[in-house]
Order: C-alpha cells, then structure tokens, then sequence
C-alpha cells in the first residue's frame, strides 16, 4: 500500500492541491519511496505528453 | 549530538568574547554573523538596483522620440544586456539571498546559517562581479556585452573582450549563489529548532529551501554554457559555429534549460513571503498550507520540462511546439491554486491595508497580469507573432517587477521593523506603493499594445507609429524611477528617526522572529528553543531560547 500512498502524494502535488489529512498520512511515508514515485511519475508525465502530441500531429 | 548542539559549540581556539558585536570595517569584511551579511545582500542588491535602474533609464530616454537622440545602437545594445542582466543576478537574487540571510535563522529558531565562513565568502565574490559587468566591461575596447541578457550565439561569440568578462562575471555570480544556496539547504535542514518540523515550516522558508535546489541543479548548466562560448571564441571549439559543424540552436536549448528556471528561482521567495504578508493583514491563518508546499514543488519540477517554449520560432517540429505548449501551460494549474489560496487567506479575514500588505496585493493582482500574458505566450500559434516584441517586454516585466520587486520592497517593508528596531513611515511607504503601481503600469501596460502592434524588443529607433506609447513609457519609467528614490530617503530616515517599534508590530504576525526582542539580539538563538509549532510557522508556544 505504502507505493500507492507515494504515487498519490506526489500527483497530488503535480496538481498542487492535498487535502490536510491526507498531508498527515503522507509525513510517514519513505523518502525513497517518494523518489520512486516522482521519478515514475514524471516519466509517465513526459511520456504521456508526448503520446498525445504524436497523435495530434500524426498525418 | 544533534545538529543544533553541534552548531551550538564554539570553535576552536575561539576567544571567550568570539560573541561580542565586531566593530568598524572588519565587521563587514570578515563577517559572519548571518544579520550583518543580510544586510550585505540587501544594500548590494539596493545599489546594483540602483544601476540597472539608471541603465532602463538610458533606454527610456532614447526611445522616448523616434530616431538617435543620445546613444549609438551599439551602446544602446549594450544598455539593454547590462541591464537584464544586473537586475537578474545582481538585484533581485542577491536580494532574495540577503532576505533569507537575514530571516531563516529567525524563522526557524537557528543560531546562524550553517556554513558562516561560506556566507562571507558567497557575498564577497559579488561586488567583483559587479564591478567586472559595470565599471570594467563599459571601459574596454568594444565596450560592453550587447547581445542581450540571454547571450545568444553567435553574437556572443563574435564580440570584443566585454563578453569575456561578462562571461567571467557570470561564473563568479554562479558560484555566489550555488554557496548560498547550499548554505540554505543545509541550515533549512539541520538547524531547525526543536518542534520546527518540514510540514510546519514557514512558507519562505519552503520557499527559500525549493529555490535552493533549482538554483544548485541550473547554476551549473549556465556556467557550462557560457564557458562553451569562452572556448568557441578562443580555444578553436566550434560548439556554436555552424560552420564548423556546431549549431547555435544548441546555445539556445542549454540556456533555456537554466534560463526558465531561472524564472522560478526569482518567483518562489516572492510567492513565499506573500505567504506570511496575506496571512498577518488579514488576521487569518494561511489557506491551504500543505497545498501551498505541494504547489510550490509543483511548479518548480514543471519549470524544468517547459524550457523550449522560449525557442518557438527556431523551427521546431510541430509535436515540440505542442510539448512545450501543453507544459508550459500546466504550470498555471499550481500558480492558480496560490493565487486562489491567497485570496482565500483574504476572504472574511480583518484585514488592514499597511504598506507590506498593499505591495502584497499588488503583487498579486499585477502577477496574475503577468502570468495571463505568459499562457498567451505559450500558445505556440501567438508566440511566434510576439517572439521578440514588445509584448514580452510587457510580460517578463510584470513578472518581474510587479512579481519579484513588489514582494521585495514588501518583505523589506513587513521585517524593517525586527532589521532595525524602527518603524518605517507608514504615510511615505503607502505614497511608494501608490505611486509605483500607477507609473508601473503606465510604463509596462502600452508594451503589450506596442508588441501587438509588431514593435520588435531591443531597438534603439522606431517606426513613427510607436511614438505615443513609447512617449508614454517613457514617462512611467522616470516617475516610476523617482519614486524608488522615496522609498531610499524613508528607509535611511526611518533608519535614524523612525519611532521605536515593538517586539510584534504587527497583530497578527505570529512566526518565531516576532517572538523575540526588536531589533533581533545580536546572536539571537544561540540555545535552541523549544517550539510548539503550527502550520506556516505558526507559533504556538516557546520554551527557551538565549540571546546575546
């Protein structure tokens, strides 16, 4: 479960918006853990953005 | 041990009197202490202010007419890229750089930065630099760098030795603030008082520790790019040069890639001490604290994904252009989430409208002009009507100044009081901000008509078309610039005869530096207190703490 609390903290902070509960939940979380998820996330991120634009500008 | 015993314990060999206050000359030469080199910060900051102030003058007075009234283009070049960038790097982040000097340790309950002998260090190599770009660059053959703050290739490659020592400059700036940034990391991190944990933490203090790592993680890729350009020029490199199979698009992207971060790294500290301003003249806690944190790092991840869109009209392919488009428009998502914060803050508070909190809101109000400006911008389609026009003057102008400037001349405003032990004049300090925003806007808002209109940025003539708004501009500028030198006579009247102010001037401020005496002691700190902290700082309860 703890993987799937850092994957939602940190799209929580893509968008810039938690809720002050789930904050609390999230000080207990690894910092490694944390880093795995940016990472991932981020690449997913980038990765989707470019997913879209190929299929935008695709012939 | 922990961190704050650690810092606690004198070094070695030091004198028993190591904590008297130094006097003279050798205060400031040798200091260490982290109030005497805020202070440092935030005169060299006012004074390269200062110049780069009378440089856009020099700009204003030549475009005030169609045709060459005063200067040779090449001079007026040289104007321009002097005057990005000595605010840039030699106004607005050596001030953010002296505020967080100044204000951490207070904020956070630390007896100094960590790293004190650094600090003296990182402030010292500033004045060289200035006095490389200012005073020396302007003297040699060829005069000063003209090719813009952004230095492009192949100019930059091609100029006289005032690029070599802009170049130079550059590094000792880079390495200036890469120290100062480590020292807030480290300090953030280790120093905190007991009870001072991460997600309590003063916004500015967030703030300030974000702003770190984004100036350590670009600082180095400027200093790489310039120092491509120092070889191509004299080592025989061919980096930038097309025809020795270089490309000066590359140029581009390496400085981009420092460059919009760049950005940030002068937005976050403003968006952080309007953080503690809002919350103080309104009587209310900060809305959405942990949003606030969660957006902040927000925006500086995405900062460092949208560097392109600077680069649109370099023949991008079109899936490039939309990347860049779609991210940069991303980051507006957690700068709207502040801005709606902020007014949360406000909304039903008991707010009162002292200057700090009048510089707060128009930092808002004229930030949110910029930022609408900028999503105009990122739209791939408009961009490369406006590249290089005045519309982006317009822009980065009511970022930066409206942005950057107005929460400096706030937070100088809202922490005078604990710097000095003296209130500022409330009715000269309210007459700054009204006469600023009025000669601001009437200064920067005709740009955007101009850029629209097709007036391309750093020409020293203009069609005959252009005359009224930059007539117009022009005015703004010298009213808005005389009104810099009221802000300077209160600051150094108040300075001798402002009336004694009191530990907590202002009601609702409740972070730890309002917690202790006014002016802040010498070596305040020195014993960690013990802290019952709420969100942003919030000061519930202090136990301990000694100063000297």
């Amino acid at each position: 479960m703890r993987p799937l609390r850092a994957l939602a903290a940190v799209l929580a902070a893509f968008f810039g918006v938690r809720r002050g509960r789930a904050a609390n939940v999230d000080r207990q979380l690894r910092f490694a853990d944390l880093i795995a998820a940016a990472i991932i996330l981020v690449a997913l991120f980038v990765g989707g953005l470019l997913l879209l634009v190929s299929w935008l500008t695709a012939p | 041990m922990t961190a704050i015993d650690s810092a606690l314990q004198p070094a070695h060999g030091t004198a028993p009197d190591h904590h008297a206050k130094p006097q003279g000359i050798g205060r400031w030469l040798f200091a260490t202490n982290h109030k005497d080199i805020g202070s440092l910060y935030l005169w060299f900051a006012f004074s390269m202010f200062i110049f780069g102030g009378v440089l856009a003058l020099c700009i204003r007075a030549e475009l005030f007419r169609p045709g060459l009234q005063f200067w040779q283009p090449e001079l007026f070049n040289q104007f321009t890229t002097l005057h990005g960038l000595i605010m840039v790097f030699g106004a607005i982040m050596p001030a953010f750089t002296g505020l967080a000097n100044w204000m951490l340790p207070l904020m956070i309950g630390a007896p100094d930065m960590a790293f004190a002998r650094m600090n003296n260090w990182s402030f010292w190599l500033l004045p060289p630099a200035a006095l490389l770009l200012l005073l020396i660059s302007f003297a040699v053959p060829g005069g000063a760098a003209a090719a813009g703050w952004t230095l492009y290739a192949p100019l930059s490659t091609q100029m006289g030795m005032g690029m070599d020592l802009t170049i130079f400059a550059i590094h000792i700036m880079g390495v200036s603030s890469i120290m100062g940034s480590i020292n807030i990391i480290v300090t953030i991190l280790n120093l905190r008082a007991p009870g001072m944990t991460m997600m309590k933490m003063p916004m500015f203090a967030w703030a300030s520790l974000i702003t770190a790592y984004l100036i350590i993680a670009v600082m180095p890729v400027l200093a790489g790019v310039v120092t491509m350009v120092l070889t191509d020029r004299h080592f025989g490199t061919h980096f930038f040069n097309a025809a020795g199979g270089g490309d000066p698009v590359l140029y581009q992207h390496i400085f981009w890639f420092f460059g919009h971060p760049e950005v940030y790294i002068m937005a976050l500290p403003a968006f952080g001490i309007v953080s503690h301003i809002i919350p103080t003249f309104s009587r209310k806690p900060l809305f959405g604290y942990t949003s606030m944190v969660y957006a902040t790092s927000s925006i500086a991840i995405l900062s460092f994904m949208v560097w392109a869109h600077h680069m649109f009209t370099t023949g991008m392919p079109a899936t490039a252009q939309l990347f860049f488009m779609y991210a940069t428009m991303l980051i507006a998502v957690p700068t709207g989430v502040k801005v709606f914060n902020w007014i949360g803050t406000m909304w039903q508070g008991s707010m009162s409208f002292e200057t700090p909190m009048l510089f707060a809101i128009g930092f808002i109000c004229l930030f949110t002009v910029g930022g609408l400006s900028g999503v105009t911008l990122s739209i791939a389609a408009i961009d490369i009507q406006l590249q290089d026009t005045y519309y982006v003057v317009a822009h980065f102008h009511y970022v930066l100044v409206a942005g950057a400037l107005f929460s400096l001349f706030a937070a100088v405003y809202y922490w005078f009081p604990k710097m000095t032990g003296r209130m500022y004049s409330e009715f000269w300090g309210r007459f700054h901000f009204w006469w600023s925003l009025l000669w601001f806007n009437v200064t920067f808002f005709p740009m955007h008509f101009l850029g629209l209109a097709g007036m391309p940025r750093r020409i020293p003539d203009y069609n005959m078309q252009f005359t009224d708004f930059n007539t117009l501009a022009s005015v703004g500028a010298f009213c808005f610039g005389l009104g810099q030198l009221i802000f300077f006579a209160n600051m150094l009247h108040s300075l001798r005869h402002g009336r004694p102010a009191a530990a907590r001037p202002w009601e609702g401020a409740d972070t730890l530096e309002w917690q202790i005496a006014t002016p802040a002691p010498y070596h305040s700190f020195v014993e960690a207190p013990d802290l019952e902290v709420g969100e942003n700082g919030r000061i519930d309860a202090m136990h301990g703490g000694k100063h000297h």
